[in-house]
Parts: structure tokens; sequence; C-alpha cells
């Protein structure tokens, strides 16, 4: 046993130790199985590392000095050729892996990595042609000794963890409308929360909790319509420190374009066990055509904040009131104690879609700062900190220019500056890893109609690299959220369009499209070694120790709205009209195929 | 004789490129979707078979295969002319012959438009394809009129991939000839890829 490991050891004792006190003294409802297996430091029991999202980890097995000696330990492929977005799960010495659409779950013994069990659901594949953005799907999550499979056709799974065995299931939606899933499902306390998507499709957003025991549904809260079917209160429920008032998420919409407002929940969610709430965001409202829908739109493009017993809304932050550009606000909110101004507070951090970066108290939805994490954000020139708008530039404001009309030059794109690639938060230093896309867009909205399970869009976008920077279409950062400054960052070619992973070993993680995965120095972002996988990396870098090693393990396989465009190798590059001829593809480099690979140090070490 | 098959390859060669591609695509379809690097190579091949053919009379007429060959692509060159009564392309060139800007008839460009809105979500800026639904603009070459309008109508649904049926849906279906227009008048080489202009009546 090295020094290394004794530390370690302590650590993590301490830690269960801290949680175990405030279990006590809070009447906390994190879900007591999960955190036994985030305390212990050896597990990755959920979808981002711990409850507050930080993709962090205190073990330093593998560190600065010795990331260079960094060799596969072994593989598997997933079969399936999708694009393959979150990371599997590790839970007791075995692993849980997800697979895109089918969503085939495999359990593996690390052992003797033998298939324990696999559960390969068998879906319609007319399911394939609601989702907008590839099959994507971005993973499992555990409790109670049982694995929640969320697939694309709506159906929430409860297996057994053990065996593979079916528990229960429901279904969320109907994909005949549009409904689908991609997200990962969150449990905490006795209940599983989860979303839906479908925001191309005219879909009305909502999170829902399961009860774990029977898969009975807790509650369900719409993001758009009457105040009693968005679990919202006039007076208690506030935005920006106020009560938001009666009638919202109807009076901001012409009509009944709420109906079919968007709004989906399709990113990540988080949950602070003291305060007892559950953090996402909602996407994008209805169709792309502004002008179809005047009003603010709410709570489309909005930081949710929900209890979790009963669903109650305690707050609501809009961060893009009358989306013109689809920058769905879904991106997951990392929930940090920082000091801010020379005081401690309780925040959340949150880099969003539209290229702002905003840090709110996650107790009463405080905006504290919000920042471009990328200067060429052009279609805002700021927020405004007493109302919390943005200040919109009608230039690259399409519905302000309005339908038929082609908005040139916007930044960013409406893949945003970030999409659902999750950050990183380095407990270590502080700082925020964000992975982010470098693109901006033309857009032309028009005149579109409603057809249920269709498309219901109405915009026509062209995406290229940012004009006028450095060629790329992506960036690694370090971000500082107390001052809302980027403190260092690394171009690459395409977006990095891979959640990160940030590690006490001084190290942050995360992938290429062209298929590399990269580890860089926390305080330069200096790359100090890279692997190239079998395809371009959408997943997110994840760590788990087994028999005192410590493994780096991350999906491949390209895919994803990243996939689209960017994996098209356009005819004829030379000529083109307008910004097109700018965009290259990504077939030079990579081709489909889901894989995971394991990364550990030599043996000999 | 390789300055012969050049000077035909200046003169009508590009042309003959992109009969090959769609010849070629055609067969690929039957054995699954392959790579492009894949394709390119065949159609190189495919090439010098019929320079050979060409510039190798006597021997070409022996082999009737490759007659059958250059009288398939006869008649494709023929479809292609039929297919520019489809749309109206008018383009700008700069100093090298660059098209820097093309201006197309009101339907083509409400079927570039539908293209962006409906398809391009699946099939790729610019119907270029992805990494999950094929390039419409080979494709269109690859399949007839009445095929494209069947699938468009009611979809694909395959093991592991499916293309909804748009036969229902007023933002397309009504469009319909207008999205065959455009994506016509690209895999013709007629235009190029990116937002055209509207031509004014």
């Amino acid at each position: 046993m090295t020094p290394t490991r004794l530390s370690r050891t302590t650590l993590a004792f301490m830690a269960s130790a801290s949680m175990g006190a405030m279990m006590l003294s809070g009447g906390a409802m994190a879900n007591q199985s999960v955190l036994d297996r985030i305390d212990t430091n050896v597990n990755h029991a959920i979808t981002g590392g711990n409850y507050e999202q930080h993709r962090f980890s205190e073990m330093d097995q593998i560190n600065r000095d010795n990331v260079h000696r960094l060799v596969p330990a072994w593989t598997f492929s997933t079969g399936v050729l999708r694009g393959h977005e979150g990371e599997p799960l590790v839970v007791d010495g075995i692993m849980y892996v997800h697979t895109p659409f089918p969503n085939n779950v495999y359990a593996i013994d690390l052992d003797t990595r033998e298939i324990v069990w696999a559960y390969e659901p068998s879906q319609d594949s007319n399911v394939i042609g609601v989702m907008c953005c590839d099959t994507v799907y971005r993973g499992l999550a555990y409790g109670d000794g049982k694995i929640f499979l969320q697939q694309a056709d709506t159906t929430l799974v409860a297996l057994d963890a053990k065996s593979g065995e079916e528990q229960w299931s429901v279904k969320n939606g109907d994909p005949a409308v549009g409904e689908t899933n991609t997200n990962a499902p969150l449990v905490a306390g006795d209940k599983v929360v989860t979303g839906i998507s479908g925001g191309e499709f005219g879909v009305r957003g909502f999170a829902i909790a399961y009860n774990i025991e029977d898969g009975s549904v807790a509650w369900k809260g719409y993001s758009t319509g009457p105040d009693d079917e968005m679990i919202v209160d006039p007076d208690s429920t506030t935005h920006m420190m106020e009560p938001i008032g009666a009638n919202t998420g109807l009076d901001s919409w012409e009509g009944d374009e709420w109906t079919r407002g968007g709004g989906t929940t399709w990113g990540w969610f988080s949950y602070d066990k003291d305060l007892n709430l559950v953090y996402y965001g909602t996407g994008n409202p209805g169709t792309w055509n502004p002008e179809q829908r005047p009003g603010d739109n709410k709570w489309s493009m909005t930081i949710f904040a929900r209890d979790l017993d009963t669903g109650e809304t305690k707050w609501v932050y809009q961060k893009t009131p009358w989306d013109q550009w689809d920058y769905d606000g879904v991106n997951e909110n990392i929930l940090v104690d920082i000091e801010i101004d020379g005081e401690e507070r309780k925040v959340m951090v949150n880099f969003d879609r539209n290229g702002f970066a905003y840090t709110l108290d996650r107790e009463t939805g405080e905006l504290l700062v919000a920042e471009k994490y990328d200067d060429t954000v052009n279609w805002a020139t700021h927020v405004d900190m007493e109302t919390g708008r943005p200040q919109v530039v009608d230039e690259y404001a399409p519905g302000v220019q309005g339908a038929d009309v082609n908005t040139t030059g916007i930044c960013p794109a409406a893949l945003g500056y970030k999409d659902q690639q999750p950050a990183s938060f380095s407990r270590d230093t502080g700082l925020f890893y964000v992975p982010t896309n470098h693109i901006c867009m033309d857009y032309e909205p028009y005149e579109v109609s409603y057809v249920a399970g269709q498309p219901y869009v109405g915009a026509t976008l062209s995406m290229y690299p940012t004009p006028d920077s450095f060629g790329g279409m992506g960036k690694f950062i370090a971000w500082d959220a107390a001052k809302g400054e980027v403190v260092w960052e690394q171009e690459e070619a395409f977006a990095v369009w891979s959640g990160a992973l940030t590690t006490a070993g001084g190290l942050a993680f995360h992938g290429t499209l062209e298929g590399y995965i990269r580890a860089r120095d926390k305080d330069t972002g200096e790359e100090l070694w890279s692997f190239r996988t079998p395809s371009g990396i959408i997943g997110n870098v994840f760590t788990y120790e087994h028999d005192d090693k410590q493994y780096v393990g991350v999906l491949s396989g390209i895919g994803g709205w990243a996939g689209i465009g960017m994996a098209a190798g356009l005819e004829g590059d030379s000529e083109g009209l307008g910004a097109v001829g700018a965009f290259r593809g990504l077939y030079d480099h990579t081709r489909l195929g889901g894989t995971l690979t394991v990364f550990a140090l030599p043996d000999f070490d | 004789m390789k300055s012969d098959t050049n000077a035909l390859r200046s003169s009508g060669m590009r042309f003959w490129l992109v009969l090959l591609i769609a010849m070629v695509g055609g067969a690929m379809v039957l054995t699954g979707c392959g790579d492009s690097s894949v394709e390119q190579e065949e159609v190189v091949e495919e090439l010098d078979d019929v320079e050979d053919a060409a510039n190798n009379d006597d021997e070409a007429l022996s082999e009737e295969a490759d007659t059958e060959e250059l009288d398939e692509a006869a008649e494709i060159d023929a479809e292609t002319e039929a297919d520019r009564d489809l749309y109206t392309v008018v383009c700008e060139t700069d100093a090298d012959g660059r098209r820097v800007s093309c201006a197309v008839d009101q339907d083509t460009f409400i079927g570039w438009r539908s293209v962006g809105s409906n398809c391009a979500v699946c099939h790729g800026q610019e119907a270029a394809g992805s990494s999950f639904a094929p390039n419409l603009i080979r494709r269109v070459n690859e399949i007839s009129e009445e095929q494209f309008f069947e699938v468009l109508k009611n979809g694909v649904q395959t093991e592991g991939s499916a293309m909804p049926g748009f036969g229902d849906n007023p933002n397309v279906w009504p469009r319909r000839e207008a999205i065959y227009a455009y994506l016509k008048a690209r895999a013709n080489g007629d235009l190029p890829a990116g937002r055209p202009e509207r031509l004014q009546d």
C-alpha cells in the first residue's frame, strides 16, 4: 500500500464521516445507497460522479508525472454504430455500459471482464425518426440495488443491478407525437427523476418523478401552461428574487402556442441534499420561427429549482426570453460552494448554449455573475443584472429581422458555444474545465404548420467556424466562476463535444471529435498525453478504482448533433455559397462505431 | 494515348464523373452504405473502364458489358438534360471561374428552405449527409423520381434506421417537387452548396 493510497483512503473516511453528520442534522433526502458509493471514491455510481455534478475525482494514482505512461487496459465494443454520449456507471465491482438506441445495457464484472447480464430492449424503430439529432442516450442511474434505464421510446425500466431482471417499467410519453428520451435519469431520496425530449417536434416539456419502489408517479411538472400543471405558486415561486405572479406560463405566449411550446428537459439533473432541491434546465420554445410565438415564452430556456418530494418550484431563472436562436437552456447546473466578493456562497454554475456562464445562488436563485465565456458572443451585449435579461443586438436577432430574412453572422450557432457536453469542477483548483464549441450561423425563420409527430422547426440554418478567429470549431477552457473570467484556453480543430473529468492528480481530461482522448495540465491546459480511440468522442471521461488501481475510461462513437454537418464531407469544398465552403469534414478523421476504452498505468509501474 | 484521355477528360469527363457516381452509387445501395473513400476508388476504376472503351472502339465493342454501360450512361445523360427543366439557376463567377453567388427560381428556393428545415436535421447541412442519414445529393441520382416521392411520402423503416413519412405534412408534401428540383440542381452540379438567392421575376 503506497502512501498515496493511504491518504486517499483517509480522505474517503473523512468525507463519509462528514456526510454522515450532515445526514443526521439536515434530515437530507439523498439516496443513501448512492451516497455510500460516491463517498468511497472507488465507484462511479452516478452520472457526473456526485449529486453536484462535479466530474472530479480525489484519485491521484494517475497524475501529471506519470500520465504519459497511460495505456489501454481493456476495451469493449458496444455493437452499436450511432453517437455514444454519456458515461458508464461503476458500482460494487460491476460496470454498467449503456448504448444509443436500441439502448442496450451490459453489466461487466471488473474481475473477469465477462458480461454478467445484458438487457437488450425491443423498441419500435419508428422512434428513430422522431429523434432530432441522432439516437443518443446519456446514461443510466443507480439506486437501492436497481439500475434505471431510460429508453428512447420513453419507457423507464428498473432492472435488478445483480441479475438484470426487470422490476418494473413505465411509459413517460408518446413517440407518435414526437416524445422521446435521451437523458440520464437521476435517483435521489426514494425517487427517480427524468425528463422528455422533442423540442423540434412541438412537444410540451416536463420533469417527472417516479417512486423507486414501484414506478408510481410522485409528481409531474410542465415547463409551460397553467400554474398548477407547472407546479408553480404565483406568490412563493420566484424569478430574480421576486414572485413570478399568476399565469406566467400562459400569458407569455400568444394563443395556445404554449401547448406545443417546447421547453423540453433532455439535459442533466443535479441535486442539493441539504436544500432538497432538484435542478435542471428547459429547452427551446416550440417552433424555431420566433414570429409565430411572440412573448417571453415562459418557462422555456429556464433553470428550474424544484422540491424533490413535491415537485414544487422554489425558483426559476429564464436565461433566454423569446428565443430566436435555438439556445436550449438544458446544460448541466454544477453545484459548488465558492467565495464571491469575500463571502462563501452556495451557488450553481451554468455554461449556457447562448455563450454566457451564469453563477446563481442555488437557494434563492439570485443572479450573481453572467459573463461571456467566449468573447465572440454577439447576439447580446451583456446580461442586465437587475432584470436578468440579455441585452439583445437587433442585427443578430432573427425574430427582430423577421421571417424570410436571412440573418447572418450570429455567434454562437444554434448548437451553442457549449451543448450537452458537461464541464468539470476541480475541487483542487476551484476552477471549471469546460469543453466548448466555436461555431457561428446564419438563421432564416419562416412560417411553419404544426403536425403531431413531425418536425416543427420553421427555420433554415447554416453553421460555420467562428469568423475572424483561429479557424477551429472548439476550445477547452478553464473558467473562474466567481470572477466570470477565462483563465486559459486551448484551441481544437472541432467542437469539443465530450464531457470533461478533473482529478486530484492535477489533470483535466476530455475527448475530441477526431477520436483523441487528451489529458491536460490543470494549471496551463498543456497537453500531457493523448490516445487515438477507434472513433470520434462525444462521451464523457470517467474514472474508477478496482483492486487498488485507478482506471480512466471513455466511450467513443461519433454522432449526435456534432455528427450532423460536421460529419459530412461537403463535395466541392472549394466552392460554396456564403460561409458554407469553410466547413471541414470529419470524414477525414473518423468513422462510426461504439467502443469503450479503459486506460491504466502499466502493471510494471 | 494518355494525353488523348486527358483531353477527353477536360472536355467531357467532368460530366462522366457525375454520371458514374450515380451508377456506382446505385450498386452500393444493394450492398449497404459504403464509405465515401471506397466509392471514390470505384468511381476511378469505372472511369478507366469507360476511357478504355471510348479509346479502343474495337475492344470496347467486343465487350458487351462496357457497351451496355455506355448506353446506360447516355440514357442518364438524357435524364440529366430533362432534370434541367425542373429548375433555373443563374450564377455569377469570379475571375477564376468559381461561382460566388447563384440565384434560383422561387420553387427551387423553397425547396432549399424546406430541405434546411425538415431534412437537414438528419441528413445534414446542405443535405450532404450525416453520421446517421445519407447524403441526399448523391441519393437523388441513385433512385427514380417515383422512388424519391414514395420514400418521402411513406418513409423507410428498417432495423436500426428509420425515415419518417412526410405524406401528411403540410410543410413538406405540397413542396415535394420543389424539394426534388433543389436536390437535382445540386446533384447535377448546377448549384453549389450554400444559400441561393431568389431570381426576381
